[in-house]
């Protein structure tokens, strides 16, 4: 990706230095880790759509985020399904977060233990994987169970037809860039 | 987790080979059961929760299907019997599952396998996998599991892919998407046999939000086995929101997925929504006269069959 084609709300706002991914209908990162840009892959008009309201500002894949490298202090991710950790050696989306991860920056994923895209024990065995592959710890793991109606009461979570959910499980991931 | 469930796989897959040319009734009804038995989750939370206002422009997407996907795995209580507490994953268990596929199947397509055009066709077959055995980890002794027909289908020696995207089905069937009844379907389901780009396919319907616009209308005027109402009338309010269907599809598409879930119930005198025990004896009573009358017949046959001296 060059230069022209990042989003102008990431190269105009460079004091903003969190960022939601797969947000779809909420606003999570904006809620608990103000300033934050909101994303997703659906369209806005989709989106539109879809939801009674959103906050998405930005449509883009989280694997191919519009914006230069080093870029992010915090970068959430709220129930993530269509993309993440699914297949064993596709590090498509861990070298995206890598790119845009500032030195020390953390990368919190909420989900569930069944979520074939994200489950805590699937990540932690990618992150094994990847730091192997690189020879390096780029990324470290820790996760926590969460009460999600608890710990974020009054948020609500959903899957993408819009179905409550309720994640059990806060994964933090420390990435490092010496 | 129990050993026995990894070799399982490992030899289902060893003996995997493709299917010389897919036939429209071998694939379509697993698909649709395939389907049913995801929106049975959805019926079930909606008759437990406040219902979801459907209406019958609401287009099935990958989406939809993606969020049923996660809602199936995160509600498997709603289906499964509640002392059964869903056990232990491995996905390390699983991974390996996935990588033994990967390989069986790449061999079976030569080199194909490095065409663009099969990656999404290869990928959506091992993710059915990958959520088969999920559910399988998690519930081994499932007869509910979702993915339970597709894996069939898997083990038949087809691969296959649900998709939204226009373009993409267009690849696999260019002719696909002139099979519509109506606009606003657009999920093709596309099969792969073992010929070379061969591929057929077939159009979902919107019988899901059918599905769901029946039950909340039997809910609404059929509330238990006292106010029951035929067929023709559910028809025609089905009718009056512009989607037709004949009287046999409308059986195997709604009111059979429907009866499954236990939230219908049926008599003599027609289709009513079951709101108690009462309900539920009633109907299973129906059903049971229903079948001793086909066992009935079937006693005659195999009377007849001994006496003609033929063996069934
Ligand atoms: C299960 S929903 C979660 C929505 C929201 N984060 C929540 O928890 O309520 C998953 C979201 O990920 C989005 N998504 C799917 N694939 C994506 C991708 N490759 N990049 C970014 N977002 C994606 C979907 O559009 C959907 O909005």
């Amino acid at each position: 990706m060059n230069l022209a084609e990042y989003h102008p709300l990431f190269t105009d706002n460079l004091q903003v230095v969190n960022i939601e991914l797969g947000a779809g209908c909420g606003n999570f990162g904006q809620i608990y880790y103000p300033e934050c840009f909101i994303t997703d892959m659906e369209t806005k008009s989709k989106l539109d759509e879809i939801c009674t309201n959103h906050f998405v500002t930005i449509s883009c894949d989280a694997r191919n985020i519009p914006c230069e490298s080093n870029r992010f202090k915090n970068i959430i991710m709220c129930n993530p399904y269509g993309y993440g950790f699914k297949d064993r050696r596709d590090y498509t989306f861990l070298n995206e977060l890598y790119r845009v991860s500032l030195n020390e920056a953390n990368i919190i994923i909420l989900t569930s233990g069944v979520n074939r895209f994200a489950t805590p024990d699937k990540v932690k065995i990618r992150i094994k994987d990847y730091n192997l592959e690189h020879s390096t710890t780029r990324f470290m793991f820790d996760y926590q169970e969460i009460d999600s109606e608890k710990d974020y009461e009054g948020y609500n979570f959903f899957t993408t037809n819009r179905r409550k959910t309720f994640p059990k499980f806060k994964i933090a991931l420390k990435c490092l860039k010496a | 987790m129990p050993e026995s469930l990894t070799t399982q796989f490992q030899t289902d897959f060893q003996g995997l080979s493709l299917i010389d040319s897919s036939k429209k009734p071998e694939y379509e009804r697993p698909f649709f059961n395939h389907l049913d038995s995801l929106n049975k989750y959805d019926l079930l939370f909606t008759k437990e929760k406040s219902s979801f206002q459907k209406t019958v422009k609401d287009k099935f997407s990958l989406s939809d299907y993606l969020g049923l996907e996660q809602f199936v795995m995160e509600n498997t209580h709603l289906v499964e019997p509640t002392e059964m507490q869903a056990q232990e994953i491995d996905w390390n268990e699983i991974d390996n599952a996935k990588d033994f596929l990967q390989d069986k199947i790449n061999k079976l397509l030569g080199h194909e396998q490095i065409s663009q055009t099969l990656k999404p066709l290869i990928e959506f077959t091992i993710d059915s996998f990958e959520n088969y055995a999920i559910y399988t980890y998690m519930h081994p002794k499932s007869t509910h599991n979702p993915w339970m027909s597709t894996h069939h289908l898997l083990l038949s020696g087809y691969m296959y892919l649900i998709s939204d995207k226009e373009e993409l089905v267009k690849e696999f069937h260019p002719t696909l998407y002139g099979q519509k009844n109506n606009q606003d379907e657009n999920v093709g389901i596309i099969t792969k046999a073992k010929k070379e780009r061969k591929f057929k396919g077939v159009i979902l319907d919107n019988r899901l939000t059918i599905q769901m616009l029946v039950l909340n209308y039997l809910k609404k005027i059929a509330p238990g086995y006292e106010n029951p109402i035929p067929k023709k009338r559910i028809l025609q309010h089905i009718e009056e929101k512009g989607i037709t269907y004949s009287d046999s599809s409308f059986n195997t598409a709604v009111l059979l997925p429907l009866k499954r879930t236990l939230l219908i119930g049926s008599s003599s005198r027609g289709y009513y929504y079951m709101e108690d025990n009462d309900d539920f004896k009633t109907s299973y009573k129906f059903h049971q006269s229903k079948y001793a009358g086909i066992e009935f017949t079937m006693n005659i046959y195999k009377e007849g069959a001994a006496s003609r001296g033929i063996s069934l």
